[in-house]
Formats: structure tokens, C-alpha cells, sequence
């Protein structure tokens, strides 16, 4: 008896919590403040949370492979030295590309360390976020790269559509794409594969050294847009910005349910998550809360939600 | 054999434990008594494990009651149980592994002097205890990761030792000794039954069991089918026991093969950096060829080597006459090769994703169409080829952990016959799957044979490959040394075959100094 809708509530608890959850606090904010369900405030959090969207999109990959990266800020902020580099020099689209490319290939060198050099992700990409954070400070002599063409500023404009921001919709395409490469295609499921038994996978011909470089690649490239997003704000660069944001992308993953040990997870999910943490700063603004109170509620959360994911990995026997 | 008098030691009385999906034990009245040695058997889910974790302390009875000596107890955590002297040695070892032995058996109660650990007291109570239960080659400072599986092993008895246990538990712990090991584990058995404790055995292999037990308790759907003296049991008495109906693991003839059936694998002079080799054999379509041998001796060496899992120093491997140079499992697979491998938890199955997910893993590619993949055919496709192997399921959809081992087993195969093989190994394809499954893969086994692809079936079971195979390969020290067709060969010749080389030494010894 309701072994069925049990069963069905297992395999989706992980969908169903995040989302009920976004909708629960979205119901509990618009009933208790006039100022929450306003066009206004809507836009303002769509727009806060694409720096860390685009982040939490990006570590979701390399994640559900089983490693983690933590040097996403300090490649957005290298990538976004880069960018307004080239920019001065050649014009924005070849400062744009530029930047891409620099995240991929600092996303390659996290690869190459993880697998080739076998140093667990968690330290190698520690590590690399140090290195690259030491190249920005040496080529920028430590002082703010300004951009001279101001086009960039463009992404921080409301657009047409909406009123949202056109980094709004930036963040929208980068999680349509990456959530469609994870969740629909082969290479999605060989992230899987390798991130739910790396020697199962190896025995099935999957090349596990490959999939998880790639993985960095696509999470160097996605950081280094988060970059050019930050970047696009001040119409600056400098070394040390965006410090620590990929945590803050981490947690949100986490709470999407995104499991630690790899092999599970989905994009879309992780920017719920994304969402549902900035839901909770709003709130507190909102409500006049003292902020002191969010740190804590947030912190929380992420217990609950890493703590979810153990029981449902629990083995009953 | 004497009747047991007396207060037992241990006793349930009216015990029982439900999981949210299903009951795992109604209503055991079981009692156990000192210096005896009780075998508990039973089929895969049939509530043995849930039963020794309940009276070891690391889960808890719904409802009945624990009796020790008489009176009740309740342990809440595996300390208690511990401290009633009742220790468990169960499948997954529990040891530091960067730790000395020494350190591993005596945790908790480790000899010290002003806070720092005293080395020398700690060594001598080691070799003390050591030679009591006669593991004479482990060392107290080596390091336990350094240690063969049975090694570790005997580490972890020898920490229930060193605790005083009144009652050892044990869950299977010879599926990971070779016949050697095991006759030492028995012997240790019956000694530690001798100083009068209480030992349960927790063993699929019904001879070890009925080697060394005094007294037999048969679970079956968390009920007691059986239970009393061992004496008279025989293999099959207890199976049927075990399953409620007589299972006839009577190896028939393998259908014969057609003389001009071409050569599908080749393998010649095929060495690996470890000293295995070199070996020559070919499998041709149809067939199946067994490997036998004692662990160690190379057979799942030589098959990692053939899939390209291994490096290999030398030799030729082929499928169909087409080389296979630089192996890896990428090209072993293009080449029509297929390895279900000895342990699916490490290296088969992602027992995180569905049945779906490990069943297309290997043919992924085929169900998409431009990188994108197509969920309809996949879908249709694992249905239906989890119906022909009888994959016992809720859905395609399932999680693999939540399957009995028979059909994770299953799976594995489904996965590969997805690949449509021209060449399958199959590395102990019944390790850990109850006497039902068992019969059921040695039927896939056969019809996959039948359809024209080589199969090379690795196995310790010996009964196993020489019931199923038509050529038996017999392997000891990385060599080829005997080979014998179907019935051919008693299972005594093969085990001489296997340990031929022991017995050589022994020979050379008792004749060396004269």
C-alpha cells in the first residue's frame, strides 16, 4: 500500500524538495511583505544571482563527474583581466572570445592536474586558484584594468523583453545549454558514468581521464562569461575580484542536490538553488531582518540539503 | 555429538525487524549455546545479515528480545554488544588501514605510559595473541593496508580476540579466501568453539559450513526452515531448506560444438609485467572454456589483460583473426570483447543509477542520433533485453543498490549482451547470487554460448566451470598446466592440478635435507 507513491517520491524527492521549497518561500515573502512580488524587485534578483547562476551551472558539471572545481573565481577574474586586455587592443568581440578561450584553457590545466597528474580536484584546483590569481596579480601589477569601449556595459541594461537584465538572459542560455549537454546528451551520461563509478565506467569504454578535463574545460569557459559579467558591471578588472564565489556556487549546487560523491545531480536544479539562497537574502532585506540571521539560516540549509542526500543515498537492506 | 544443557548463552525470543518495503524477520526463537559452532545460511535477503547486525548491535529489533545468559538486554549501539562480549567480522572490514596491526587489535584499550603509547607492552600482547590463534605470519608493526584481504582479515579476528569475545560472529568470511586460507579459517573455527565460545557462521558455501558446524539454522524469508544438528545435513538437504524446493544444479552435457566452428579468440604467448605468463589458449565460437585455479594463480589477470585493463609486456590476442594491439577496454569493446568482471561493486555496476542507465551503458552511442541521445529506443531496448536475462525489477528505472545480487548479477550481463559480443569473459558469475540465480545464469551463460559467441568462464566454484565448460583450463603460479575436456576430470584431479605446486614444495622439503 503506497509502496508506489513512495517509491515515486524517492526518486523525485530530490526535484520535488528544491522546487517546493523556492515556491513555499516565493508564497510565504509575497503574502508577508507588499514589496516582494513587484517587477522591480523581481528583476533586481534575477539580476544578482547571474554571476553565481552561471557559476553554479558551470561546477555542476565537473561535479556530476565526480570532481570538483575551485578555482571558478580566479579564472573569471584572469579571464576578465584578458578580456578587457584584448578589448583596448582589438574590440570587444575578440576580448569576448579571448576570455572564453583563456577559461577553457585554464580549465584544461585543472584537467591535466586531476587526472594526468592524479591530485585530488579538491586540493589541484585549490592550488591552481592560487596560481591564476598570482598570474592576474603579476601581468595587472595588482592595479584595475579599465576598459575603454563601454560597450560591455550593455549586459547590466534592462532589454526589451520583460525588463530583465541582458545578463538575465545570459544566464538563461548558459543554463538551457548546459543543462540540454548534461541531461540529453551521450556525453552528459558519460559525466554520470564516470561520476558514479569511475572504474565501472573505465571497464565500459568510457575514457574517464577525458570526460573529467573536459569537464574543467566546460567549467573554465562558463566561469570566465561569469567573469565578463562581473567584469561588465564596473567596466573594470582587477586580480581579486569575484573572491570566493564559487563556494557560495558550490553550496547552491549542494542545495539543488548535486551530490558530493558525483553521479548525480541536474543543472536546473542548481540554479533553484542559486535562487533559493538569494530568495532568502531578499527576504531578510525586505523584511528588515537583521542580516547577521541570514548567514545562519543559509548555512542551515546547506546542512539539511547535504544531510538529505545522505539518507537518500542510504543503503536499506 | 552431545545435546547442548544448560542456560544458552545467547537467545532470541519472538524477534523481529520491517523495513518501509518489506518485513526482513518475523518472530525468531533461536538459542545458541557456549562452545559450539552454529552455521546461519540462507538465501540472499532471507534476513541472515539483518540477524547478525541485530544481535551485534548495529541495527535494532522492532519487537522480541535478546536474551545473554538468561537475562534480556537492549543494545542500543555496537558498543553494548561489545561489551557482552559479542563481536562481528562481517563482509566490509572496518580496520585503519594506515594503521599497525598491532594498533587495529588493540584500539580502545591500547597499552600506555604517561599518554604515550607503550610499543613494546603493545607488541608482546600481540605475539601473545597472535600465536594463541596461530596466524604466524602477521607482523604487529606492519602496516594493514600493505595486507592481502585474508590478512586483514585475520586482523580483525584477532581484534575480537583481544576483546574478550564470548561470541564471534562472522559474515562470510571465506568468499574472499582461497582453499587454503579457508581450511585455516575452519581450523581456527573449531579451536575458538573448543575454548568454549560461540561461534556463528554466516556462509554461502555449504561445504565450509558443513565442514566445521555442530548445529545448522536455515533462514528463508526471515522464517527458521531448519534448525539443529549439522549432522546428517548434506548440500542438498540444505538447499532445499534454503529455497523451499529442490534446486538441481546437475551440470548436463554442453550442446555439442560444430567441428568447423571457426577460432573467435586467440591468445598467444601472453605475458603481463607481474610475471603472469606466458599463456596460450583460443576460444572458438560456441564455446565455453573454463579457467580454474587458486586465487592468485592469474585467471582474472589474464582476463584484465586480454580486455586491456592491464598493461601487458608481450604476446598476440585476437577476435575473429583481427589483432588487437595496445588493449585498452575501448578497443577490446570495438573488437567484439565483453568482461563481466569478478566484483561488480568495484568495477561493474554504478549501483548510484537505474537499471537502464548500467544496462546501455557500454552501447550508449547507439541509442542517439547526433550526440543527442533518444530515450524511446533505449528504453525498448533494455525492457526488453532485461526480460530475456529475467532481471527481477520494480522497473527499468530502479536503482541497482535496491537489487539482491543475483540481479545485479543479471544486469552486469544484460549490459554486455547489449553489445552484442563476439567474445565474452565472465570473471565468478556467481559470487555473492543465491542457489536460484545461480542456476538461472548458468543458463544465460549457455544460451549465449549457444548463439555463437567464445565464452571463458573464471570461477572458484570448481563444481562451476567444470559443470560448464567444454574445455577446462587449470592455471597455478601465472601458467597453463593442465587442460581437461568435459567430464574428463574429477574435482579432486583439478584441485591437484591447482595445487600441484604446493604439494611439489612439500615434497621437496620433507626430501630436501637429505
Amino acid at each position: 500500500m503506497g509502496n508506489r507513491a513512495g517509491a515515486l517520491l524517492r526518486y523525485r524527492s530530490r526535484d520535488l524538495g528544491i522546487a517546493i521549497t523556492t515556491i513555499v518561500l516565493v508564497g510565504v515573502l509575497s503574502l508577508s511583505t507588499d514589496t516582494f512580488l513587484t517587477p522591480g524587485n523581481a528583476v533586481n534578483i534575477l539580476d544578482q544571482v547571474v554571476v553565481v547562476g552561471i557559476m553554479a551551472c558551470a561546477v555542476t558539471v565537473p561535479m556530476i563527474a565526480g570532481v570538483f572545481d575551485l578555482s571558478m573565481s580566479a579564472t573569471a577574474a584572469l579571464s576578465a583581466i584578458v578580456a578587457i586586455t584584448v578589448a583596448n587592443h582589438a574590440g570587444i568581440a575578440a576580448g569576448v572570445a579571448a576570455a572564453i578561450a583563456a577559461g577553457v584553457v585554464l580549465g584544461l590545466v585543472n584537467g591535466l592536474a586531476v587526472t594526468y597528474a592524479r591530485v585530488n580536484s579538491f586540493i589541484a584546483t585549490l592550488a591552481t586558484s592560487m596560481v591564476f590569481r598570482g598570474i592576474a596579480t603579476a601581468v595587472t601589477d595588482g592595479q584595475i584594468v579599465r576598459a575603454d569601449d563601454t560597450s560591455l556595459q550593455m549586459l547590466s541594461r534592462p532589454s526589451p523583453v520583460a525588463g530583465v537584465t541582458w545578463a538575465t538572459w545570459v544566464l538563461l542560455a548558459i543554463g538551457v545549454v548546459t543543462g540540454v549537454v548534461v541531461a540529453k546528451t551521450v556525453y552528459g551520461r558519460n559525466l554520470y558514468a564516470v561520476g558514479g563509478n569511475e572504474s565501472a565506467a573505465l571497464v565500459s569504454g568510457i575514457s574517464v581521464n577525458w570526460t573529467r578535463i573536459s569537464a574543467f574545460m566546460i567549467s573554465g569557459g562558463l566561469a570566465a562569461i561569469a567573469g565578463l559579467v562581473l567584469a561588465s558591471r564596473a567596466l573594470s578588472a582587477q586580480p581579486s575580484m569575484g573572491t570566493g564565489t564559487e563556494f557560495t556556487a558550490i553550496a547552491a549546487a549542494v542545495i539543488g542536490g548535486v551530490s558530493l560523491m558525483g553521479g548525480s545531480g541536474a543543472v536546473w536544479r542548481s540554479v533553484l538553488g542559486v535562487i533559493l539562497l538569494q530568495l532568502i537574502a531578499n527576504g531578510f532585506n525586505l523584511l528588515g531582518a537583521p542580516t547577521i540571521y541570514q548567514q545562519i539560516v543559509q548555512g542551515t540549509l546547506i546542512l539539511f540539503a547535504v544531510s538529505l542526500d545522505q539518507f537518500l543515498r542510504a543503503r536499506d537492506t | 555429538m552431545t545435546t547442548a544443557v544448560g542456560t544458552p548463552l545467547v537467545a532470541v525470543e519472538g524477534l523481529g525487524k520491517a523495513y518501509v518495503r518489506n518485513t526482513v524477520l518475523h518472530d525468531l526463537d533461536l538459542s545458541f549455546h557456549a562452545g559450539r559452532v552454529y552455521g546461519l545460511m540462507g538465501e540472499n535477503g532471507a534476513g541472515k545479515s539483518t540477524f547478525a547486525n541485530i544481535l551485534s548491535g548495529l541495527t535494532h529489533a522492532d519487537s522480541g528480545r535478546i536474551l545473554i545468559d538468561g537475562e534480556p538486554q537492549s543494545f542500543k549501539a555496537p558498543k553494548d554488544a561489545l561489551d557482552k562480549g559479542i563481536a562481528i567480522i562481517t563482509q566490509e572490514q572496518s580496520l585503519a588501514l594506515d594503521r599497525s596491526c598491532a594498533e587495529n587489535v588493540f584500539f580502545g584499550q591500547l597499552d600506555s605510559r604517561l599518554g604515550f603509547v607503550n610499543q613494546r607492552a603493545l607488541r608482546r600482547r600481540f605475539d601473545e595473541l597472535r600465536d594463541e590463534a596461530g596466524f604466524a605470519e602477521l607482523r604487529a608493526d606492519a602496516i594493514v593496508r600493505g595486507l592481502s584481504q585474508a590478512k586483514r582479515q585475520q586482523v580483525e579476528i584477532m581484534r575480537a580476540l583481544a576483546r574478550d569475545a564470548r561470541v564471534v560472529i562472522m559474515d562470510e568470511p571465506t568468499a574472499i579466501l582461497s582453499i587454503a586460507e579457508t581450511r585455516g579459517l575452519l581450523d581456527l573455527i573449531r579451536r575458538l568453539a573448543a575454548d568454549g565460545r560461540l561461534v556463528l557462521l554466516i556462509s554461502h558455501f555449504l561445504e565450509d559450513v558443513l565442514a566445521v558446524a555442530d548445529e545448522v539454522v536455515v533462514l528463508r524469508d526471515g522464517g527458521v526452515t531448519f534448525a539443529g544438528p549439522a549432522e546428517g545435513q548434506t548440500p542438498r538437504s540444505l538447499t532445499r531448506y534454503m529455497v523451499g524446493r529442490e534446486v538441481e544444479i546437475d551440470h548436463q552435457r554442453p550442446a555439442e560444438i560444430p567441428a568447423d566452428a571457426p577460432v573467435r579468440l586467440e591468445v598467444s604467448r601472453l605475458t603481463r609485467p607481474d610475471g603472469v605468463g606466458p599463456v596460450s589458449f583460443s576460444v572458438r565460437a560456441g564455446e565455453i572454456v573454463g579457467l580454474a585455479g587458486l586465487i592468485g594463480a592469474g585467471r582474472s589477470e589474464i582476463a584484465r589483460a586480454v580486455f586491456g585493463l592491464d598493461q601487458i609486456s608481450g604476446g598476440y590476442i585476437a577476435v575473429d583473426g583481427v589483432e588487437l594491439r595496445q588493449p585498452s577496454p575501448r578497443r577490446a569493446i570495438r573488437h567484439g570483447l565483453a568482461l563481466v568482471s569478478e566484483d561488480r561493486k568495484r568495477d561493474g555496476l554504478s549501483l548510484v543509477h537505474s537499471v537502464r542507465e548500467n544496462s546501455s551503458l557500454v552501447v550508449r552511442r547507439t541509442f542517439s542520433k547526433l550526440w543527442f541521445r533518444t530515450a524511446r529506443p533505449e528504453k525498448a531496448a533494455v525492457r526488453e533485453q532485461s526480460e530475456q536475462m529475467s532481471v527481477k525489477a520494480r522497473s527499468i528505472e530502479q536503482t541497482v543498490w535496491q537489487l539482491s545480487g543475483g540481479n545485479q548479477q543479471k544486469v552486469m550481463f544484460t549490459k554486455w549482451v547489449m553489445s552484442k559480443p563476439k567474445v565474452l569473459i565472465v570473471d565468478e558469475p556467481t559470487r555473492g547470487v543465491d542457489v536460484g540465480a545461480k542456476a538461472q545464469i548458468y543458463r544465460i551463460i549457455q544460451d549465449l554460448a549457444a548463439e555463437g559467441i567464445a565464452v571463458l568462464v573464471i570461477s572458484s566454484e570448481i563444481e562451476e566451470v567444470m559443470g560448464l565448460s567444454h574445455r577446462l583450463l587449470v592455471m597455478r603460479r601465472g601458467q597453463m598446466v593442465r587442460e581437461f575436456a568435459w567430464g574428463e576430470a574429477s574435482r579432486t584431479e583439478v584441485i591437484e592440478a591447482a595445487f600441484g605446486d604446493y604439494r611439489e614444495d612439500k615434497a621437496e622439503e620433507a626430501t630436501g635435507g637429505k
